[in-house]
């Protein structure tokens, strides 16, 4: 009950920090987007290149989100600023992005591309007319892990200097504030939640009814 | 024309080329069937063509233009091509499938959209019902029939199938190449046909190319292929059972006789008792020469209701079509346990029919004069 107060009491606040914490996923997705489709495009016919870079993904993967910030903060140039937490969250969905884009290019079949091929199909109208929109779905699912993995990494972007959903759970903590904390940790995972229903609805609307296995 | 010259392709790590030293001429308008086992070199020869492989040494040249001069997307623009498994963009439907072709070309969009319905039509595929299916809704027989309607989609001169019914039932299978027979006919491409089925070879071939090892052993005509087989190579492969073989080469059309009476529907009862005496059937056609049924003439005499033959009309539960061959001929027969069957044209209209005796002795007589 108190923390619903707490949560109406401070509502302008909170919005302001929801949006700052959009904000900032929704900036670095559209790097992560640009970067990790191009690069996975780039490397789909090179698989030791392809191996090395999923090996390093996998590794950033498996660090600490709290250490990553730790360690860009010290490089000159970035520092306690909004580019390193960007950056931060770039760096975490090179895994989901890219794998999925390298993965689901090779495993359109041979025999499709083949057929794209004898039609006169250029190398480009391949890539763009039947190899990417057939590995789609796998893009896409990864982009929505990307997303959702976002949310979370984002609250710790305010040791950073952020200003986000984070920031209530924080000073909750500090101030021992549990309406703060709960209030903080709950929009967290309910944005969470809401994002990837949005990814869902969307997810059913772009891909094609033929490539529903159960139609 | 296709012609290819001394054309070899060597894989890397492989001892013995896949196609070695190829010379072999595809005359406008005929169907070259490329067939041989598994691994002879079939698909190889056919994907140099259009260039999806390289020859090794050797040219090829299509209407005396060397395929090389070409761009090769151009060159593949102009070639339809019927790959092994069909190959449908899964993500496309039937409609964007076939349309591929003539949106690559650059037609404008109600030329596209009456030719792919035309298209379907061809391929007997009911346009309105299955233009907006995407291929995961169509069975294994209307995938390749959307298959072949892509590749023909832009009025290619050339067409490249490999094993184009390969993946479905004998009965669809043996429906589609009739249809596609049927469809040649007017069409006249130059087609390069690979299988590795030895009847459809000779059902549906020109001329027929028998390779082994990626060498070419006889390239001849089905009847000669039959009779006369260069080699026990071309003897075993064809099989023992040449006259049987035989019946898939024939077509109704080249035996049918127009010897049954036929009488009109609703005619004078007189014209009855004139057949009496010849004859013991009599087939029933409507004024537009479409089948009605037969009569059985003795019967209605018999039952001194000679005024009233139209009642007696029985009804043919299968007809032939004139492209049909001996065999599906034959299959009816048994099938139906009928000795005699009518044969349609293209409109559905009678044209006569085959019996068992004409069949076997067409067979008797065709068997001895190439034997020799
Ligand atoms: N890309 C390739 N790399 C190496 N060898 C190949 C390649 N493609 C085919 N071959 C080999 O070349 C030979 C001829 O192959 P091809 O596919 O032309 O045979 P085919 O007559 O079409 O056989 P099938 O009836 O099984 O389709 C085979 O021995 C095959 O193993
Ligand atoms: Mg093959």
């Amino acid at each position: 009950m108190s923390t619903l107060k707490y949560f109406i009491k401070n509502i302008d606040k909170i919005t302001d920090l929801t949006m700052e914490h959009i904000e900032l996923i929704s900036l670095a997705m559209c790097f992560a987007l640009i970067i990790w489709i191009s690069i996975g495009i780039l490397i789909r016919n090179h698989n030791k290149l392809a191996n090395g870079l999923l090996g390093v993904a996998s590794i950033i993967m498996s660090i600490p989100s709290i250490s990553i910030y730790g360690i860009l903060v010290t490089i000159p140039g970035f520092g306690l600023s909004r580019l390193s937490a960007v950056f931060a969250l770039v760096l975490y969905a090179m895994l989901p992005i890219m794998r999925n884009v390298y993965l689901a290019l090779n495993e359109v079949d041979e025999s499709i591309i083949e057929a794209a091929r004898g039609m006169g199909m250029k190398k480009n109208q391949i890539l763009w007319k039947i190899q990417l929109p057939l590995a789609f779905p796998i893009i896409f699912a990864g982009v929505r892990v990307a997303l959702v993995m976002m949310v979370g990494i984002a609250t710790l972007a305010v040791y950073i200097g952020e200003r986000n959903l984070g920031r209530l759970i924080q000073q909750g903590i500090t101030r021992t504030h549990m309406d703060m904390v709960l209030t903080g940790g709950l929009l967290v995972a309910i944005l969470a939640i809401v994002v990837d229903g949005v990814m869902a609805l969307i997810q059913k609307k772009l891909i094609s009814p033929g490539l529903h296995l159960d139609s | 024309m296709i012609k290819i010259e001394g054309v070899s392709k060597y894989y890397k790590g492989m001892d013995r080329p896949a196609v070695s030293k190829l010379d072999l001429e595809i005359k406008e308008g005929e169907i070259c069937v490329f067939v041989g086992p598994s691994g002879c070199g079939k698909t190889t020869t056919m994907k140099m063509i259009n260039r999806i492989i390289e020859p090794t040494n050797g040219i090829i040249s299509i209407d005396g233009k060397n395929i090389l001069e070409f761009d090769a997307d151009e060159l593949r623009l102009g070639i339809g091509y019927v790959i092994q498994k069909v190959g449908l963009f899964p993500h496309y439907t039937v409609f964007e499938n076939i349309a591929v072709v003539p949106k690559l070309k650059g037609w404008k969009e109600d030329k596209v959209m009456s030719r792919v319905r035309e298209l379907l039509d061809v391929v007997d595929l009911d346009p309105d019902e299955n233009m907006y299916k995407y291929p995961n809704q169509l069975s294994g027989g209307q995938k390749q029939r959307v298959g072949v309607a892509r590749a023909m989609a832009a009025n290619p001169s050339v067409m490249l199938m490999d094993e184009p019914f390969g993946a479905v039932d004998p009965i669809t299978r043996n429906q589609l190449q009739n249809e596609f027979l049927a469809l040649q006919k007017k069409v006249k491409m130059t087609i390069c046909f690979v299988t590795h089925d030895i009847d459809e070879a000779i059902k549906m071939g020109d001329k027929i190319a028998i390779m082994n090892n990626g060498k070419l052993v006889q390239y001849d005509t089905p009847e000669n292929i039959l009779f006369s087989p260069i080699n026990e190579f071309v003897e075993e492969f064809v099989g023992s059972d040449r006259a049987l073989k035989v019946l898939n080469l024939l077509r109704v059309s080249s035996i049918m006789e127009a010897y049954m009476p036929t009488i009109r529907y609703g005619s004078d009862s007189s014209q009855i008792n004139e057949f009496y005496n010849n004859s013991n059937f009599a087939i029933v056609l409507n004024d537009d020469n479409k089948l009605q049924g037969y009569i059985d003439i003795n019967r209605i005499v018999e039952k001194k209701n000679v005024e009233k033959w139209c009642d007696y009309i029985r009804t043919y539960d299968i007809c032939l079509g004139i492209d049909s061959t001996l065999k599906d001929a034959m299959v009816a027969m048994l099938e139906n346990d009928m000795k005699t069957i009518p044969v349609l044209d293209d409109e559905k209209k009678y044209i006569g029919v085959v019996n068992f005796d004409m069949i076997k002795s067409h067979v008797g007589r065709e068997y001895e004069t190439t034997i020799e």
